[in-house]
């Protein structure tokens, strides 16, 4: 009997691989390669600032991810009074507009005009949507060190369509250095970091009840050594108008594929940029005129369990071992500075 | 004493080499005459093929033998051995060699029979005095019985008559159901019919006397000596019988039907034969089962529906009892809603289609269940790893009226405690379905039946997301016999389909839900204008009421607003005339002519686009509302049927045929497997219907006595309307859902080769498939066109297929089945290149389903015990254990690409099953 128990215990392991996990694993398939195309990857936000832009071209699907520069371009922003502002590239590929020449404000419509390799580019007309400006950012821990992140918005009870929103998250977490050498003082980095797995958190709010909050959970993280201080999850919010809503959604979807019985066969996700001689050049990318909004949530090492999360450098007098370097010296970090940040408390 | 010896060798071998011929024809259950040593006795002959009680008869009379034992535990096994000098003993002991059984020697003549464990002295006392108080008799053998029926005679025969006619119904002799199917065969006049499917058979005979042999599947062999002088009409009872699992394997129909029917590219369903193919976790089921025969397909392991000769999921109609399916699966697919134990008959059309079905341009499923038992109360079940099920039937009143309820249920949560993973240890998968039938004879010629049927599945991802979805429907049935020639069959069904997707994801958390609700009327009239030529007339009538399309908040801190989106609703309405006749002994045709309309019909929103652009959201210029029942659009047209087949000897036949179809009604689904949401939606202002002309082709052959059948079919289809959707469109609770449409013409065509050895030790079907299904979209504008235009193969493209389905069968109780499928990988969308936006790395797909995922094939074993074979009454049970994939391949169900957290774009491949699954399963009857 108990080997009856047994062999039915793995027969339902092996059901429940089959019905919920199945088995995913990497395979060597080359998958087929096609002309370069453009890629216009812009926006214009209400902030003022240097607005940058980057044109660049497809490149063959692999390992790869870098994407060629596209050089000499004459890049032009004008909106629906008229104002025209020249964009100058600053570095292969990069283009920058100053702010301050046509300004992003909601409510107003931008067309791109792009001219590249003989051939003239345009964007459908973007405007700007009012800003949802959200209320405030929360976590939540979940298994002792699962931390998700969320955004405090509330929708307001006037608003018609939307709103449709997309963020982009990055966090800064506080490394101390031990004592190493007496004549080496101990500095205190903020070293920023971003999220490199693809993230592209959006949401249709058209579907949300006007006059509540919503709380859409834009991103999450497993808490390691880094969290052992202080980390502030900045979280920039941008409102898009439909059509740019339309076409992240998509962008979206091609990032979330699993591969499942439910998912949607991928296709082109054609942008709103338009070659004005040749209409059927599929071009890529698109440039969306929206302000964007930014929160902080702080996060303290007590939020977790207790000693879970040990600081990167140790407790004082228990350095760890072997002694990371980069407790003598945190500005070898990447993003690492000792310039206190605007929003730190 | 010499001379003594080879008399009665020569007797035996006599004895042993006629009897297996002639034992058919001559009833002898008396005791033995003879009295010699049986060690002195030599076997000889050719057993193959013989009852085991009937063998012991046999020798109990030649060899002055007495044999004991329990009629009600020795069964009447089949013996298939030969013997050439061999001794008395060892060829006993071979005979009961596999079954368990064992002998023992009473006396010097005397020989008890029993199961190996329970032989011991007092059984056999107890044995012995059974069978000397009478209490105990030999078991009636599988011989024909015999029958006489005389009307008139030959003075009152009225003179010049050349044909009288006898008509009747076979009936079953315990239950009194019609026995449909039933061959009656005059082999003096080389002249045949069969029993329909009310039971009721017609022959035309010269006067004069006849023999008639009467049968069927399941049923003794009656023969039937008739004397016709005069019109006569009678109704027979056959009886049921259990022995013969060589006959149990032959479907309910002529042996050599696959030639000799006129309509091409239909497949009966023997649901034994499917029971007994190796299965996914033990169980049994129709749809599998289905996807073995050649132009049957799906696009992967545990994807909902099937397709059928290169046609979508949406182009089949699928019947229970005459109610429409809209969603078959359980388990989001791995099983069906098709209960097998209560199938009466399967039939799938999938070449000619007769001109009562329509609806659909690929194919019809028609499962019919069977009647509750009107003698007596019976039930059967069973366990596997992931339901049970059981059903129970009987007379409500004794000959008139009876029941039958079936139910399925699984329990497979338990499988999903045991796990660590935690979102897998709080998911629940749960489904069930249940199946009622209540079935009246009204009076001779009136019968009523109602079925009920209703299925519901639940399947919840940890506390994330899952599906809800269940079928609800009733039919009633009232078959009215005007005439011996005329007769009547009306159907009243209502259904509903809903389905839901439920999301908990805090403030956004949701539930999604649509379905649809149909009402059908069909009235049919049969007319049999002489026994080779037959008429069906009709009409039918659907509505789709199809709910509307409903968000609503779920969970407690969700703050979604309810919406809903109305969905079109529709009638369908058809006229239809079929007939079906032989032009000669070699030419025979079966032709229809069906007239089919569609009104789609407030209340609804007809949106008004840009003339000359692409219908989008942003194109629309206006709209128009129209009231609750107000036209908004009509469709309609013919759908000619026709199917021919011409026989050039008596083993093999071409038939040919040519179907129009019409289909109302689409699975909006842009997923790789049908979900329970995906919208139902009829046809429109912008929505046009699908029609289908579809030509076949195929020839027929038939050798050693339809032992084995070949067969070789060809089609093409001409498609247009059919559904095609823009890039990553977006369908649900879209108000303007033609917007994310496409109208394509497909063409789909192919060959299909299938060999079935139809009966004997080794038994099954090879079957390979070539076909193709293609799709265009030449009519949308530029910029919408897919694959520019070209020709581009549909999700369920494959061009290859094999399927190898063998069983052998060990003894009548003990069967070894085993199963091979091959097919080609299915079409997906390929990256051809890479770009970043916004700092996210994105492939760019440009040509749909350029690329194949990598060959499906797989390969399954299960070995059978069931002594239902050998039993026809009392408890008797089933025993099956099943390897399904045994070699444990990682078939891909899809391909799709991903950057890793280095942002290198990997390919990676999802199998549903990647390993073997053995199984275990028990199942009962009583």
């Amino acid at each position: 009997m108990q080997t009856y128990y047994k062999l039915i215990g793995r027969i339902g392991a092996l059901l429940t691989v089959l019905l919920l996990h199945s088995c995913i694993d990497v395979l060597d398939l080359r998958p087929a390669t096609t002309a370069k195309l453009l890629v216009v990857d812009g926006k214009l936000s209400a902030s003022g600032g240097t607005q940058l832009l980057r044109l660049s071209e497809t490149s063959v699907i692999g390992r790869s991810a870098n994407f060629p520069p596209v050089e000499g371009a004459q890049i032009t922003l004008r909106d629906h009074l008229g104002n025209e502002g020249l964009y100058e590239e600053t570095e292969p590929g990069v283009y920058a507009l100053d702010g301050s020449v046509i300004a992003g404000m909601p409510g107003r419509t931008y067309i791109l005009r792009i001219e590249v390799n003989g051939e003239v580019y345009e964007s459908l007309p973007e405007t700007m949507p009012e800003s949802v400006r959200p209320d405030s950012s929360s976590f939540v821990v979940t298994n002792g060190q699962l931390l998700n992140i969320y955004s405090n918005i509330p929708i307001p009870g006037d608003i018609e369509k939307g709103p449709y929103l997309k963020w982009r998250i990055d966090y800064v977490y506080q490394l101390s250095e031990y004592f190493c050498h007496p004549l080496d003082p101990t500095l205190v980095c903020y070293v920023q970091q971003y999220f490199g797995n693809q993230l592209l958190p959006i949401l249709d709010g058209s579907l949300l009840a006007r006059g509540e909050t919503a709380r859409p959970f834009v991103a999450a993280t497993e808490a390691d050594k880094r969290f052992g201080e202080v980390v502030f999850f900045n979280v920039y919010q941008e409102t898009l108008n439909p059509g740019a809503f339309q076409y992240w959604n998509k962008i979206s979807l091609l990032l979330t594929q699993t591969g499942s019985f439910f998912d949607a066969p991928p296709g082109a996700v054609r942008g709103n940029i338009i070659n004005t001689n040749k209409p059927e050049e599929p071009v890529l990318g698109y440039f969306y005129a929206a302000p964007e909004d930014t929160t902080h949530v702080k996060i303290l090492a007590s939020d977790f369990l207790p000693f879970t999360i040990n600081p990167y450098c140790g407790i004082p007098g228990f350095p760890p071992v072997p002694r990371p370097t980069e407790c003598c010296n945190c500005l070898i970090l990447p993003n690492a500075s000792t310039i206190v940040p605007p929003y730190w408390y | 004493m010499d001379l003594c010896r080879r008399i009665l060798i020569l007797h035996i071998v006599f004895i042993g080499t006629l009897t297996c011929h002639s034992f058919a024809q001559t009833e002898r259950d008396s005791l033995p005459g003879g009295n010699v040593a049986l060690d002195d006795v030599v076997v000889n002959g050719d057993y193959r093929g013989v009852g085991l009680t009937d063998l012991l008869s046999i020798w109990q009379e030649g060899f002055g033998v007495r044999f004991y034992f329990d009629p009600e535990i020795v069964p009447q096994y089949k013996v298939y051995v030969q013997f050439k000098n061999e001794r008395f003993y060892p060829a006993l002991r071979k005979v009961l060699a596999g079954n368990n059984l064992a002998f023992s020697l009473l006396d010097k003549n005397a020989i008890i029979i029993a199961p190996r464990q329970s032989l011991n002295r007092a059984y056999a006392d107890k044995i012995v005095a059974e069978w000397e108080s009478g209490r105990y008799t030999w078991p009636g053998r599988n011989l024909a019985a015999e029958m006489s029926l005389s009307f008139g005679n030959a003075s009152t025969a009225p003179a010049g008559t050349e044909v009288l006619a006898f008509r009747g119904k076979l009936l079953d002799e315990q239950s009194r159901e019609a026995v449909i199917g039933a061959t009656l065969l005059v082999n003096s006049l080389h002249y045949g019919s069969a029993s329909d499917g009310e039971g009721r058979f017609e022959l035309r005979l010269p006067p004069g006397k006849h023999l008639v042999q009467l049968q069927s599947v399941g049923y003794r062999s009656l023969n039937l000596t008739l004397e016709l002088f005069k019109d006569g009409q009678a109704d027979i009872a056959l009886e049921p019988f259990v022995l013969s699992f060589e006959e149990v394997i032959v479907s309910a129909r002529h042996a050599d039907a696959n030639v000799r029917n006129t309509q091409i590219g239909v497949e009966n369903l023997n649901v034994k034969t499917i029971r007994e193919l190796p299965s996914l976790l033990g169980e049994p089921d129709l749809l599998r089962g289905l996807q073995t025969l050649a132009g049957v397909s799906s696009v992967g392991e545990g994807a909902a529906g099937f397709n059928v000769r290169g046609g979508n999921i949406d182009q089949n109609l699928v019947l229970q009892d005459g109610a429409p399916l809209f969603n078959t699966a359980h388990a989001l697919g791995f099983f069906s809603v098709f209960n097998s134990d209560i199938i009466s008959s399967a039939s799938l059309y999938k070449g000619a289609v007769p001109a009562q079905f329509g609806g659909r341009t690929s194919s019809v499923l028609d499962v019919q269940l069977r009647d509750g038992n009107f003698q007596e109360f019976h039930g059967a079940g069973g366990i596997g790893l992931a339901y049970g099920r059981l059903n129970v039937e009987g007379p409500l009143w004794r000959n008139r009226i009876s029941v039958l309820a079936a139910v399925r249920t699984s329990y497979s949560n338990w499988m999903l405690k045991i796990v660590r993973d935690y979102a897998i240890r709080t998911s629940a998968l749960n489904f069930f379905d249940f199946s009622g039938k209540i079935s009246a004879k009204l009076s001779d010629r009136q019968s009523l039946s109602l079925t009920v049927f209703q299925s519901g599945d639940y399947f919840r991802y940890s506390n994330e997301f899952g599906y809800e979805w269940a079928n609800r429907n009733a039919s009633l049935a009232w078959n009215l016999i005007f005439s011996e020639r005329l007769s009547s069959a009306f159907k009243a069904v209502a259904g509903t389909y809903t389905g839901s997707l439920f999301e908990e994801r805090g403030s956004e958390g949701a539930r999604l839900s649509n379905g649809l609700a149909n009402i059908t009327l069909r009235e049919s009239i049969f007319f049999q204008q002489n026994p080779t030529w037959q008429w069906i007339a009709g009409a039918e009538a659907i509505r789709y009421l199809l709910p509307d399309e409903q968000l609503e908040p779920f969970g407690p801190s969700s703050v979604v607003a309810p919406k809903s989106v109305r969905k079109d609703r529709g009638d369908e309405w058809a006229v239809f005339l079929q007939t079906e006749g032989k032009l000669s002994e070699r030419l025979a045709f079966s032709a229809g002519l069906r007239y089919s309309g569609f009104l789609q019909r407030g209340p609804g929103t007809v949106y008004e686009y840009v003339p000359g652009v692409p219908q989008t959201a942003g194109a629309i210029i206006g709209s128009k509302d129209y009231g609750a029942n107000e036209a908004i659009q009509r469709y309609g047209g013919w759908e000619p049927r026709f199917s021919a087949r011409w026989q050039w000897s008596a083993g093999s036949s071409v038939k040919a045929g040519y179907n129009l179809m019409r289909q109302y009604i689409h699975l909006i689904s842009n997923t790789a497997a049908a979900t329970p949401v995906d919208l139902w939606q009829v046809s429109g202002r912008h929505i046009r219907p699908q029609v289908a002309h579809i030509y076949s082709l195929g020839y027929f052959h038939n050798f050693r006595k339809n032992l084995w059948e070949l067969s070789v079919e060809t089609y093409y289809k001409a498609m247009n309307g059919i559904v095609a959707y823009k890039e990553i469109p977006r369908l649900l609770l879209n108000e303007h859902i033609e917007t994310e449409l496409l109208s394509a013409a497909g063409k789909a065509y192919g060959a299909e080769f299938t060999l079935r050895k139809t009966s004997g030790r080794w038994s099954g079907y090879l079957t390979y498939s070539w076909s193709r299904s293609l799709l265009q979209t030449r009519d949308a504008f530029p910029v919408e066109t897919i694959n520019a235009g070209a020709w581009f193969p549909a999700n369920f493209d494959q061009p290859h297929q094999v399927n190898l389905s063998l069983k052998r069968q060990v003894n009548p109780v003990q069967a070894f089945s085993m199963n091979f499928t091959y097919r080609t990988g299915r079409p997906f969308t390929t990256p051809e290149a890479g770009y970043s936006v916004n700092g996210v790395v994105v492939s760019h797909y440009s040509l749909r389903n350029a690329g194949r995922i990598p060959d499906y094939h797989r390969f399954d074993i299960s070995y059978t015990v069931d002594k239902s074979a050998v039993k026809a009454k009392g408890y008797r049970s089933s025993f099956s254990f099943s390897i399904y994939n045994l070699y444990a391949r990682k078939n891909a169900f899809s391909v799709f690409f991903k950057r890793n957290v280095f942002n290198q774009q990997e390919t990676y491949r999802l199998a549903v099953i990647g390993t073997a699954l053995p199984a275990l399963s028990y199942s009962f009857i009583f």
